[in-house]
Parts: structure tokens; sequence; C-alpha cells
């Protein structure tokens, strides 16, 4: 399989994100360089690499949180200005407030603020949105539960409701298996393809190598560069990973060989 | 004094050489020998004027209207600043330290004045200015200087001729013994002058009738001057330590004093904030009439800069503010 | 007259009126900004900013402008070199903080020091409520107004950026436009209350109430009220202390701030000190009542249990176990008669319950979490005192149906029948070559389990005694025959027969 997306037929429609050779510098610390990629609308990805690799950077390079050295990124066809408020940007978990004083159904509701003007509350169409929401996560009945007294998986929830709430087109979840309870997991699986189905788009930092293999429709190898894209089968091949890996790989030798692949003695 | 510059501590060779070596020994030599006749004391040749220290402005000028030429006077609390609570700074120390004589009011004015002067290490003469005086207590059950003596003896103008003049003449005799003759004959002519005064005030004074002869002022000050003189202080709202927030409870009470006792006038001080009377006023529709000379002489060409034109310019404004006619 | 129609009186004084107006403005407008203040850990920021306005105050005198104009410019200079030093130099906000505020601070100190009297300076510092004139009022007022105004129709965007500020800045939210306004906002609030309080004590009325409020409340707009509610309450009342006991009021406001947060957080009804305390021994006193239910199930075949048997079931004092048996007499439980203590029919149902919850677990512990039997009953007793109750019926459906525990105990029903074994006997009382199956074990002792599961006498197992020992006895078990000690033996239940 060859890298950088070219063997990989393109989306039919306009891709839902499309980034061209970009780079993000840090203090003269190279963290991607010349990514180059198109996610397309109804497309469930993931996204593998190393510590360090600018996993999150790309996502954050995503909705204009780091500003880009070189390169362009699109949101739903058009400039990143214009088209991050469908855009739901999950960090990992540690990053948020969780002793800040909301319960569940605030921080759910939040998802509606950016499609509502300055000055104007959310109204009933809006609390109704993020009520489904709530359903959708099965979390309708911590409404009322203040967020730091939640679990890890709870808050998970708490995060992707919100981001349906926002109705994203675009999700862009950064580890959000890592601490979770086996419900959890399971509830965040059945709802990739109910996302698929629904033309939206998500991209997942993840790191299990097993279940990126059994989840996603495209991988995308990371590792300052985009190592490789494409069906998991054709990506998670030994020579990619050691490719992307450098040096890490031992006990993912074990995995990928146990589960069998071509290539590999 | 001696100074061996050959025993200097120019660094010997690899300094660009002897010449410079020469050189640098010459400028040691110069700058040691410039601070020896400037520490050393003069040998007498040249009459110079000596040094008097004098806490605030109005006994800076007492000293100054009986020493003339014969004095340099310096007050350390700049005009328009509260002597009560006034920070010295290190040049006031410097002052002390070379002066001939220094001058201070006492009697709980400068709560400040003995730490400084043990600090400073001055040996000059210290004259407490008010030396004599029969002091008035102060009456503020509130205040923690109850009992204590009231600081403002200078405001009645018989507390300075009797003691504060005398005083101050005999200490500059005393620090100057060459000048007495110059000192007994200005002194004298001072006295003449405030003697005239006293007579003046009280004249002037007659032109209020005693039941608006009412005193509500910012600091509790105007005792000395009141019994001198025929007032009665009816209310204040600092006694001596204006840095605190008065209680609440002490406006409250003034205000039905001055209600009470039908004040046709406030006055504020010029030193302190007159907020706090603002709201006197403001609350009991009485204006406030003027703001007094107390703690400090006016600002130079504010007709109040001596001591004479203080008490004058209060009186006017007193009378103008309580109700007595234009001369 | 009483305080209470001195203080009546008191407001009769137009300056008071206004100098009580002024302090509960102020309290309001600093409650509401120091929440924000609060949940974005701006508080030392907020200090910072209070010392930074001196020097505008100052310069303001010198000029003759209004001090507000010089206030809000420092303020805001100085909370964006703040930011400054941070980015282009090592320090971090912590040191840049300190460098700047109090440089600012002096600077205030020195122009002032020249300028004007101290009185000035220290009504500037620490207030001077008293002092306030309808000008003055008016200034508060207004400036109370717009911060209070912004704040609540930016609600949501500020909630947003202050929650989460990734996702506000993700979404587009000009949150770097929002910093420097919520700067500019806690500028005018320090502005509004430099008459009250001064610029020293101002960060405490914008800390303290929030910080009370926060014990109570856990949503933000709830937050927010309740900060408000405690800082009008705290100026009011700071006040008035002022006026009855002639202390600063400043100072006074400040000190009933600190005073009403102390209370909340030793009081407050979910996060209070004293109530989480109460509530742990109510929950300990709790345990032992049950612990003491669940021996006396399991001792009391028909006769009641001495109160020192009881004591030494449950390893507890004799004189401890008659305090709490007279509790469980109480209420209900028990009945004490002259030969010991006996469950009440409604006793017995609760100690079942108990006993259910206890062997449940330990099914559970087993069963699901593989935790080996000599270790279930410690684990359950700690786990069925901190386990809510309503989790017993989702253990008895998660265990299946299940009649014993894993040392063989029967399982309580939910209505609290037991199914008592036909016959029982020690292992140790059998009779020579009498054979018989184990149906439990004394399940407290775990070194006696461990040696109860090397040799095979586990429940449902099938056991001959061969014949008694000195010591103990002789027993087939499986295969072959083992010398058993008697405290071994006396730890085991066999029916005898086929």
């Amino acid at each position: 399989m060859t890298p950088a997306g070219a063997a990989t037929p393109a989306p039919a429609a306009t891709p839902a994100v499309e980034v061209t050779n970009l780079s993000v510098t840090y203090d003269s610390h190279p963290v991607l360089l010349g990514v180059s990629v198109q996610v397309g609308p109804g497309e469930v990805v993931g996204v593998v690499g190393p510590n360090g690799a600018g996993k999150s950077t790309l996502f954050r390079a995503l909705v204009g949180l780091v500003p880009l050295t070189t390169g362009t990124v699109r949101l739903l066809g058009g400039p990143v200005e214009r088209g991050r408020r469908w855009v739901a940007y999950l960090p990992q978990r540690e990053a948020l407030d969780w002793d800040f004083p909301v319960v569940v159904w605030d921080a759910v509701l939040m998802g509606r603020f950016p499609h509502l003007p300055w000055g104007r509350r959310p109204g009933a169409a809006d609390r109704a949105v993020a009520a489904r929401a709530l359903e959708a996560l099965g979390i309708a009945d911590l409404r009322d539960r203040h967020i730091g007294e939640l679990s890890g998986g709870q808050q998970q929830r708490v995060l992707l409701a919100r981001a349906l709430a926002q109705e994203a087109r675009v999700l862009l979840l950064d580890e959000p298996f890592i601490g979770v309870d086996a419900a959890t997991e399971a509830t965040i699986l059945a709802l990739l393809p109910r996302l698929r189905a629904e033309g939206r788009t998500v991209l997942v930092v993840d790191h299990d190598l097993v279940r990126v293999r059994e989840t996603y429709d495209r991988v995308l190898l990371l590792n300052q560069r985009l190592v490789a894209a494409g069906p998991p089968a054709a990506v998670l091949t030994e020579e990619l990973l050691r490719a992307t890996y450098a040096g890490r790989l031992a006990p993912l030798e074990a995995m990928v060989g146990a589960e069998g692949t071509e290539g590999g003695p | 004094m001696r100074f061996r510059v050959g025993e200097s501590h120019v660094p010997t060779g690899g300094f660009r050489g002897a010449r410079a070596q020469g050189v640098a020994a010459a400028a040691v030599a110069v700058v040691l020998a410039a601070l020896a006749s400037w520490s050393c004391a003069p040998s007498g040749a040249t009459p110079r004027r000596i040094r008097v220290v004098a806490t605030y402005s109005v006994i800076a000028d007492l000293a100054r209207q009986v020493a003339g030429d014969r004095a340099e006077v310096h007050a350390l609390v700049p005009v328009g600043t509260d002597p009560h609570t006034y920070e010295p700074r290190p040049g006031d120390a410097r002052r002390l330290a070379e002066a001939d004589l220094v001058l201070y009011n006492g009697l709980n004015l400068e709560l400040w004045f003995d730490r400084f002067v043990r600090g400073s290490g001055t040996r000059a003469r210290i004259v407490v200015a008010s030396d004599g005086v029969t002091p008035i207590l102060i009456q503020d059950p509130l205040s923690r200087f109850q009992g204590a003596p009231d600081p403002h003896a200078w405001l009645d103008v018989q507390n300075v001729i009797r003691h504060y003049v005398p005083t101050i003449r005999d200490a500059l005799i005393a620090a100057d013994p060459q000048g007495a003759a110059a000192y007994r004959a200005q002194a004298e002519r001072y006295l003449a002058e405030l003697r005239a005064l006293d007579a003046w005030i009280r004249q002037r004074v007659a032109a209020i009738p005693p039941e608006r002869r009412k005193l509500v002022t910012t600091e509790n000050a105007l005792h000395y001057f009141a019994a001198r003189y025929g007032f009665e202080v009816v209310g204040w709202i600092y006694t001596l330590a204006p840095e605190s927030e008065p209680p609440a409870r002490r406006m409250v009470e003034l205000v039905e004093r001055i209600r009470r006792e039908r004040v046709p006038a406030l006055f504020v001080d010029l030193t302190l904030n007159p907020r706090l009377m603002e709201r006197l006023s403001q609350e009991t529709g009485v204006p406030i009439r003027g703001a007094l000379y107390i703690d400090s002489l006016g600002r130079p060409g504010s007709g109040a800069d001596t001591y004479v034109g203080m008490m004058r310019a209060n009186v006017e404004l007193l009378v103008a503010g309580l109700g007595g006619g234009r001369p | 007259m009483s305080v209470l129609q001195e203080l009546a009186a008191a407001l009769g004084y137009a300056f008071v009126r206004q100098a009580l107006l002024a302090a509960v403005v102020v309290g309001t407008v600093c409650a509401v900004m120091g929440s924000f203040l609060l949940v974005r850990r701006w508080a030392l920021l907020g200090d910072a900013i209070s010392h930074a306005v001196l020097p505008g105050v100052a310069i303001a005198f010198l000029l003759g402008w209004p001090y507000v104009v010089g206030a809000l410019v420092t303020g805001l200079l100085t909370a964006l070199g703040i930011g400054a030093v941070e980015r282009h130099t090592r320090l971090k906000q912590d040191a840049a903080m300190g460098l700047l505020f109090i440089t600012a601070f002096a600077l205030g100190l020195a122009i002032i020091s020249r300028i004007r009297s101290p009185v000035d300076l220290f009504h500037v510092l620490f207030g001077n409520v008293l002092a306030v004139s309808r000008g003055d009022l008016v200034l508060t007022a207004v400036s109370g107004a717009v911060v209070v105004g912004t704040i609540a129709l930016l609600y949501k965007e500020l909630l947003l950026w202050a929650f989460d500020p990734v996702m506000a800045e993700s979404v587009g939210l000009p949150v770097r436009r929002l910093h420097y306004l919520m700067l500019l906002l806690t500028s005018l609030t320090i502005v509004a209350a430099l008459q009250a309080v001064g610029i020293v004590l101002v960060v405490a009325m914008l800390i303290a109430p929030p910080a009370t409020a926060a014990m109570f409340s856990d949503r933000l707009h709830r937050l927010i009220l309740g900060a408000v509610l405690v800082g009008v309450l705290t100026a009011v009342t700071g006040f008035w202390l002022a006026y009855v006991f002639d202390i600063a009021s400043g100072a006074t406001m400040v000190l009933v701030g600190a005073g009403f947060f102390a209370l909340a957080a030793l009081f407050a009804p979910r996060r209070g000190v004293v109530v989480r305390a109460l509530r742990r021994r109510q929950a300990a006193a709790q345990a032992r009542l049950d612990d003491y239910l669940k021996a006396l199930f399991a001792e009391e075949a028909e006769a009641p249990t001495p109160v020192a048997a009881l004591a030494a079931r449950v390893h507890d004092a004799p004189a401890a176990a008659t305090a709490v048996v007279r509790q469980l007499a109480r209420l209900g439980l028990v009945t004490e008669t002259p030969h010991g203590v006996q469950l009440t029919a409604t006793g017995r149902r609760a100690a079942a319950q108990r006993v259910r919850t206890h062997r449940l677990w330990e099914r559970f512990l087993v069963d699901r979490a593989g935790m080996p039997w000599d270790q279930v009953h410690q684990a359950a007793d700690r786990l069925e005192h901190v386990a809510p109750r309503r989790l017993t019926e989702e253990l008895a459906r998660t265990v299946g149906p299940q009649a014993t525990d894993p040392h063989g105990a029967p399982i309580p029903t939910a209505e609290g029948e037991v199914a008592r074994p036909a016959e029982e006997h020690l292992l140790s009382e059998l009779q020579p070559e009498q054979e018989g199956t184990v149906t439990r074990v004394e399940d407290e002792d775990p070194d006696v389990l461990r040696l109860l599961e090397a040799t095979g006498l586990v429940p449902g197992r099938r056991v001959r005694l061969v014949r008694p020992e000195p010591d103990g006895v002789r027993v087939a078990v499986g295969d072959g025959e083992i010398a058993i000690p008697r405290r071994v033996a006396r730890s085991v239940y066999v029916m005898p027969g086929r």
C-alpha cells in the first residue's frame, strides 16, 4: 500500500476535512510536516501514531487553535473560520476543568452556543436538541449531576453528548477510549456507525490497534508526516507500523503477529 | 589630617604604565583632600549662618523672625503637609545631623520625632519651643490621646508671646552667643508685632455675636484659640490621628450637635481631606465657609506664609463665616 | 436606646444611607465579577489589578483628571504587562504578576507621598465609606451597572469561555478579546469599590462571597446569585457591625465576609467539613448496628444470646456491647431477656436483609471478581456498609439464583426468609465412621478457610469421620485421610447421611 493517500479513492462529495501540505512548528521544533489528506463526509477515520507524533496538533490545526507554518485547511468546503462552529473538538479529558460549577445538562446545552448569536439565550428548540443528545448517550438520568461527580466513562459521554447537541458535522475525538468503562466504550462504538449514516465525519485518535483494525473505515498513520492512509487491513502492516513507530514496535509486533496479516515472518 | 597617598591602593604595573599610576594617585589625593576639607570644621575664619532645623513651618517662621540673617532656618515638614503623621526622609536625617539647633513643638505634635532624633545621631542642641506653656488636656473619650496634652498651643498668640518666642530667642543665643544682641533686639521687635496682633484679634472677634462663636473643624485643634478669644469648640472629626477612619457614631453625634448648637458655619483644615466635612455639611445644611491654617503656614504668596499672616487669615475667615461684619 | 433603635435612627442620616447603599452596590458588583474570577482561578490577578490602580489614581490627582480614568488605564496596562512578561520572558504568571503589580503599587505610593496627605492614601488603600458623596455613589452605581450588564448580556459566551476555553476558541469565539474584556471589567469593578473598601481590601469582597456561594452551588448562575446574596449580606452586616463597635468599615466587611466563608466551609449541607464528619460518624454508627444484627442472626438458634457472647462475636468490649444492645432495643429490633438478647420479628427481618446483602457480596466477589474465599468475608463486610441499599437487588440479579454464599451459608430471600438446613452437625461431633456432606463452614478465619480449601473440606464434599484424635479428628475426604485440628473441625458443618 502506498502512503499519503494517493491510492485511496477520493470521497465523492466535497471533503468534510481537506488538509493540504500542512506543517506546524512550535519554537522551531517541527510537529507536523507536509500533511495532506482528505476526509470526506460520512467517514469514520482512525488516527494512529506514537506519542509526540502530532496527532493532537493535527486536530488543533483543524479548528484553528494553532498557527499553520505552511499549508491550508478547509472545513466543509470552506475556510476554517466559516466551518468551525460545525466541528466538535474533544481533547483528552484532563484538559477540562471538572471542578467548574456546571451540571451535565449545562455542559451539554453549551453545545448549542456556537449556533446562537451574541446575547441570545438557548430556546426550547435548543433544549430539545440537548435533551435528545443526552438520551443518545444514555446519560439522561445524570442531567442534574455535577460534572465533577462523574466517572471517566460518564465524562466522555457528556463530551460526546455536547458534540451531538452541537449537531457537529465533524467530530475530532482525541483518545476517547482511555479510562472509560466497557459499557461506555460499547456506547461510543455503537454511536460511530450512526454518525456515519448521518453523513457526519469522525476522526478518532486511537492507540488500540486491535480496535482500530475493527472499527474504522480508514486509518491515518501519523508521525509528523502522514506515513500512510487507507483501509485498516492495508495500512496496519508491520512494515508501515514500524515506519510509524520507529523503534517502539516491540509490544505491537505481538499484536500484529497474533491477529495474522500478510507480511511479517 | 594627613593622607598617605603613596600607600594608596593604586595597582602597580600592567595598567598602562607608570604615567597612569601617577595620574591616579594624584586624583585620589585630590578627592581625599576635598573630603577632608568638607568634613572638618572650619577654622572660624569666615562667619557662617547657624543652621536651625524646625520640625514644621510655624516654628520655622517664628525662628526666622527672631534670628533674622544670622540663621539659616529649614522646616522638615513641607508647607501644606500634616506634621502629626509626617514620615521623615533620608534628606531630613542629613539636615538634622548637620544642624546647630533643632526646634520642635512637643506636646504630642510630632509623634515621629523621638525615634527620628535618636536615629539621626545629631549633636545639635534640641529645644522644645513650647516650653513653659500650660497645656490644655485632650477631652475625647474615643481617642487614644484622651487626657494627653493638646499640641496646638501656638494658636493662642499669648502663648507665642510668653513662651515660644522667648524660648526660641534663648536657644538661639545659647547656640550662637555672638549674636545675642541681634537676637534680643529682633525678638523685642517681633514681640511688639505679636502684641498688636493679639489686640487686633480680640477687637476683630468682637464683631462676631457670642452665640455664633461656635467652632467645628476637621481636627480637634482649636481649644487654646477658643479659650483665649472666647469661642466654643462644638465638634471635630479627628483627634491627632487623621489616618484612621472616624467611627460612624461620631459623625452622627456631630450632626446632632451641629444642629443643636445652631453652628453657623463649618471649617476644614488645609492639611486634611475635606470629604468627611462635606458629608456633615450636606447632612446639616450648614455650609463650609473656609479652610483654616492650623498645622501649617500657607504657601508663599497666599498671604498666610508667616505666623502673623496665618492668624490674620484665620480670623478673617472665622469672622466672615460665623457672621460678623466687614471692618 | 437599643442597638436596633440606634441603627434605625442612623438611617435617618443621608450620609449613612449613602454609605450603606455604596456598600450594597459594591457587594453586589464584586460578587458578580468575583464569581468569574473564582472559577477562572483569577483571584490573584484580581489582587494584582487592584494594587496596580494606585499609580493611576495618583497620576489622575496630579493631572486633575477624574480618578476613574487613571485607575482604569493603569489597571488594564498592568494586566497587559503581566501577559507580556509571561509571554516574552521565562517568568511564569505568578512571578510576572508579583513583579509588575508591586512595582506599579510602589510607583503609586511614591507619587502620592509627594502630592497628597497620608489621609488620602489611607482612604484609597482601605476605603472610607462614610465619605462617599452623592457623586461617588453615582459613579459606583454606573460602573457597577456596566459590569453587571455586560456580564448578563454576554453570559453564555462568558460561561463557555470560562468553562472550556479550548472549545470556545475552536468554535470561533474571540477568546482574546473576551479575556481583555474581563480584565477591563475587573478594573472597573475595583474602581467602583474604591470608596467603600479601598484597593487593598477589595480582593476580599471579590473572592469571599463567591467562595462562600461555591459551597452551596453546583451551577454557575446559582453560584452568582448566591454570591450576590452573600455579598450584600456581608456589606450590610459589616457596615452595621462597624457602626456599633466603632471600627473601620472596610476591614469589618472583609472580616464578616471571611466569617461567612468559614461558616459555609464548616456547615454547608453537602460540602461542609462538619457535615461530612457527622455523616461519616453516622455511617460508622449504622455499620456497627448492622454488625450486631448480623451477629445475632448468626448466633441464635432458638435461645437468646448472652451479651458477653455477642460482644465476643463482634469483637467489642462488653460495656460497649451493652450500649449498642440498648440502642437496638430502643429501635425495636431486639428484646433484652434475663438470658440474653433476642431479635424481635422486625429485628429478624432487618438482620436477614443485612445478612442477605453480605452473602450476596461474597457470592459476587467469588463468582464474578474471582476473589479467593478466604478474603471475601472481610471485603464483603466493608462493601455492605459502603454500598447503597438499592444495590443489593442489582447484586442479586447479577449473581443469579443462588441459595448459598461461597462458604455454604444460606442466603436469605428478599423477604427475610432463610432456609434452615435439615440437620447439621459440627465435623468434630460426628460419630466414628459416620459419613455426611459438608454443608457450610465458618467464614471468619482466613487461615482456617485456606486450610479447608487445601484439604478439600468445602461445601458439597462428602466426608467420613475415621476416628477422633487427641488434638482433633481424623477424616477421610476424597482419596485420602487427613488429620484435622480441633478448631478447624469445629468450623465445618456436616449433614449426615447419604
